[in-house]
């Protein structure tokens, strides 16, 4: 009765940390992963490593592997850096994924939606700029974002854009000539600024896009269009 | 005995899960704070927005938790604070004040609880101040009893002015009139608000200063109109002059550490952490991607040459099966006809429900033939069909990169009684089990503030057919203290509560539960439990339920009538003698402003007939704070200390601490004080919760998870 009131209260929490749950139920192991999350926080350790960027070899696997479209896309933020396939099409919407289950979807080279990269982009309306960059032509727009709180509710974001275009510039990466358009959007609270660079066909082959508030940028390139 | 449970489908556990939960979330909720640029304002030692002893007229964002330690002297105060809706809030305190020896002191120390009520009068603009009301202790034995009324205004963002004028202990010193006389006497046996007190006798202004010297300090000053007469008389404090000094360091995740120099005598220091339910650690979650839609070949959407061919269907089951798998969700069965699909399937694993539905639907385009264009999504709950949502497959198709508010109002929901198919063979009988820790945990009881059990928890599932299910768990204790529990219970019932520490002392191993359960569905709307066998902890017997909830209905209505009988000590087979027939006619209601009603009438289990009123605080996420109240025929005298039960819950779903699906949610109850009366038996998967997840209005909440 004499311990400090910490180590009594602590004890019993410790010792239900150090035992691992078992069985066919996962609740029970959920359970566990509170514990080991708690101590993550307190003690600093628990942090996941970025796995390694692909290499030239492996994008030239992956390129071997499949006849889809390839796209390599690197999280600025997460410093996340991944290869992605195309997985699934509906319309003019063409989406990418990982084997471990994270996608991106664009709509013409265009990002309308994330999953499974946390604070995904749930959906965007974005035809207006897509319109103007598509085209080469400078003019305004409006794009709406929508994420979900924190509370699992939608919300959305509303932003002016204007597009302007750049002439022709090296395409980032390779160096090939592309053309090279810009978008910059204002909205409530932030703005932000994405750039398209787009082949002889008119077609995106590389840009570098607001993706939100959690993700930031992300810099696709398109190792196969 | 304030109680930590949690529950998730299928069961009910008590674990330590709910405190750390708690800890998680006001830890990573910090670290959301910033993203929302509300930070809140600096909090005294009474753990509400204060000077340092004085409150101020400033108010927390909505919706924020808060706790706070603070110590100074032999002074302990612990508080939990939540912003109730814009304007209201609440707070619990539990204080202990060493070598105070006060009546019903522990070894030198006097604990004490108390909740304090504020009210936003005006909110702060660029012209006018910040004014707020606050009842501070106004259940209770009233130690920390007072009333006050505050301003605070803000110039140049950075200096703030607070002035304002308190009753009670609030007008100990300084006192400039008095406002009629202020009884001294309890209310019946304490635990009543002391309305009679409220504003009555000596008022004395209090003023202070807080100032911004960067944006993460603030430097403070207060004059303070308490007399600390009890802590000088009863205690050994030094209250030596009026005026208090304290510096605030405020943290990137929105926490808060204050330094102070109180009452001339005294150095002391504090604690805050903030968190709040709306902003969560990990927004949308981590959960891996969903398979996107496969959109059909419009030459084939005619095609129903398939329609006769059984081995097409076996395909369409099988893939459809695996898929879902790989979501974690079960399939059970599938009717398929040329042009539609009835499904019928479990969700372990998504809180947000329709999150599970548009996972299943989505699978569903994988794998079913073209022509099927009607798709029926039936979850079961406790393995009886609820609700039957269904989405045509061409607005799925349609409306994948939509807004999900264009696929809800595509979407009927209407009720799956006698709709869903019957589960595929070979799914039933099912068996579950798990070797889990558990901790059992008692907090702010009125003579220790931390109890814990904690061991190891065996339980067991088998389900015979999916809705009939034989379930039982065992603990073994490995330590703890919840067993030294000396209190004698006073009260003049049936001992149907407060024998706790004797079921603790010498249940191990204890048979937590040993049920045989039945759920059914008697009728449309309708929703029924029988549970036979060890039902809890203390009480072993039959309970039946039947609940009416329309599909989309915001109102429902239960009735349950349970016979049982005292389980002895050890929590094995035997009985006692104590037997009590006891029910509740229950009306829910949920009132669409992110409030929820519950009221239910009926005999308690020490034999007691009365009311119970709810009333919880929901947020979309799972998130709930609620408090409660039961008042029965037991005289106040014969309850005890308390005069009523109360009590305060907060529950914390799983999936938001972690950021990956799960349907497990964490209930910290905080009760005044267990006693006889107003005791409710603890039978398991009660219907409500459950039935109405799938139900609107609290199905639509989450809706903007469809497509996640």
């Amino acid at each position: 009765m004499k311990r400090p009131l910490v180590t009594r209260a602590i004890a019993p929490l410790a010792l239900a940390a150090a035992l691992a749950a078992c069985g066919n139920d996962d609740s029970a192991r959920q359970s566990t992963a509170v514990l080991r999350n708690v101590a993550g926080l307190i003690t600093g350790g628990g942090g996941a490593a970025a796995p390694a960027a692909p290499t030239g070899e492996q994008v030239a696997q992956t390129l071997a592997n499949t006849d889809q479209p390839v796209a390599l896309v690197n999280l600025e933020a997460s410093q996340l850096t991944a290869l992605l396939i195309r997985i699934e099409q509906n319309g003019r919407y063409d989406t990418y994924g990982s084997s471990d289950r994270r996608t991106v979807t664009f709509k013409d080279g265009m990002i309308t939606a994330s999953r499974g990269l946390g604070g995904d982009l749930m959906s965007a309306s974005l035809d207006g700029s897509l319109a103007l960059v598509s085209a080469r032509r400078a003019g305004s727009a409006v794009r709406q974002m929508r994420f979900l709180d924190g509370e699992d509710q939608i919300f959305a974001y509303e932003f002016t854009c204007t597009v302007t275009d750049n002439g022709t510039q090296p395409m980032p990466g390779s160096g090939k000539p592309t053309r090279k358009m810009t978008e910059s959007c204002g909205g409530d609270l932030r703005s932000f600024e994405n750039s398209y660079y787009l082949d002889g066909a008119g077609d995106i082959v590389a840009s570098r896009q607001w993706m939100g508030p959690v993700l930031g940028y992300v810099n696709v390139a398109q190792a196969r269009k | 005995m304030p109680q930590l449970g949690s529950s998730r489908e299928g069961s009910r556990l008590r674990l330590m899960t709910g405190v750390s939960a708690a800890a998680l979330t006001l830890l990573s909720a910090g670290a959301a704070l910033p993203q929302t640029a509300d930070i809140p304002p600096s909090f005294g030692l009474y753990g509400v927005p204060g000077l340092l002893d004085m409150p101020s007229g400033e108010t927390a964002q909505d919706a924020l938790i808060s706790g706070s330690y603070a110590r100074f002297g032999d002074t302990n105060r612990f508080t939990l604070s939540f912003q109730i809706t814009p304007r209201i809030s609440g707070s619990f305190r539990y204080s202990a004040l060493n070598n105070f020896p006060a009546p019903g002191n522990v070894d030198g120390t006097y604990y004490d609880r108390s909740f304090d009520l504020r009210y936003t009068i005006l909110e702060e603009d660029a012209r006018r101040p910040g004014v707020v009301v606050g009842l501070q202790d106004f259940i209770g034995t009233g130690l920390y009893g007072a009333e006050y009324i505050v301003a605070t205004k803000t110039f140049a963002d950075r200096l703030r002015v607070t002035g304002g004028l308190g009753w009670g202990r609030l007008a100990t010193d300084g006192s400039i009139g008095t406002l009629g006389t202020r009884p001294t006497e309890l209310l019946g046996s304490g635990g009543i608000p002391t309305y009679d007190r409220w504003f009555r006798g000596d008022v004395a202004p209090f003023a202070g200063l807080s100032y911004d010297v960067t944006p993460n300090v603030t430097v403070k000053a207060e004059y303070s109109n308490d007399a600390y007469l009890e802590e000088t008389t009863t205690g050994s404090f030094e209250r030596n002059s009026p005026w208090n000094l304290g510096v605030d360091y405020r943290f990137a995740r929105g926490g808060q550490l204050s330094a102070f120099y109180m009452y001339g005598s005294t150095f002391g220091a504090m604690f805050t952490i903030h968190g709040n339910p709306k902003s969560a650690p990990y927004p949308g979650g981590r959960e891996g991607a969903p398979l996107p839609v496969a959109v059909r070949d419009r030459a084939d959407i005619n095609d129903l040459g398939w329609v006769a061919d059984e081995s097409v269907k076996a395909d369409a089951r099988s893939t459809l099966s695996g898929l879902m798998e790989t979501d974690g969700l079960v399939y059970e069965g599938l009717k398929l006809d040329g042009r539609r699909a009835v499904l019928r399937m479990r969700n372990p694993t998504y809180s947000a429900e329709p999150q599970a539905i548009g996972r299943a639907a989505r699978a569903m385009t994988r794998a079913l033939p073209a022509s099927v264009e009607v798709f029926t999504i039936i979850p079961t709950v406790n393995g009886v069909p609820s609700t039957a949502i269904t989405l045509r497959r061409s607005d799925i198709e349609r409306l994948e990169n939509a807004p999900a508010s264009e696929l809800m109002a595509a979407t009927q929901i209407t009720d799956g009684y006698g709709v869903a198919p019957r589960p595929d063979a070979g799914i039933y009988p099912r068996f579950s089990w798990s070797i889990a820790p558990y901790v059992q945990l008692s907090t702010f009881d009125p003579d220790n503030p931390v109890r814990a059990d904690a061991g190891i928890r065996a339980s067991a599932d088998y389900y015979v057919a999916p809705n009939l299910v034989l379930s039982g768990a065992v603990t073994k204790k490995v330590g703890g203290n919840l067993d030294d529990i000396t209190r004698v219970s006073d009260s003049k019932l049936p001992k149907v509560r407060t024998d706790y520490a004797k079921y603790s002392a010498q249940g191990d191993p204890a048979i937590e539960h040993l049920t045989v359960a039945h759920f059914g569905r008697p009728g449309r709307d309708l929703y029924s439990r029988v549970t036979l066998g060890y039902l809890e902890g203390m009480y072993a017997g039959i309970s039946g339920e039947l609940l009416w909830k329309e599909v989309d209905s915001p109102l429902a209505f239960g009735a349950e009538l349970n016979y049982v009988r005292q389980r002895e000590f050890d929590q094995m087979f035997g009985l006692q003698d104590y037997d009590v027939v006891t029910g509740h006619v229950s009306a829910y209601y949920d009132f669409g402003n992110g409030f929820h009603g519950q009221l239910d009438v009926g005999r308690y289990l020490a034999g007691d007939y009365g009311a119970t009123v709810t009333l919880d605080r929901e947020f979309a996420n799972g998130w709930r704070v609620g408090a409660y109240a039961t008042v029965t025929d037991v005289s106040s005298e014969d309850f005890g200390e308390g005069s009523f039960d109360k009590g305060i819950r907060v529950t914390v779903p799983l999936a938001w601490s972690l950021g990956t699906p799960s349907r497990t949610t964490n209930t910290i109850d905080i009760k005044s004080l267990t006693r006889d009366g107003g005791a409710r038996l603890n039978v398991r998967d009660r219907l409500y919760g459950k039935v109405r997840d799938y139900q609107r209005p609290e199905f639509d909440k989450t809706f903007g998870k469809v497509w996640r």
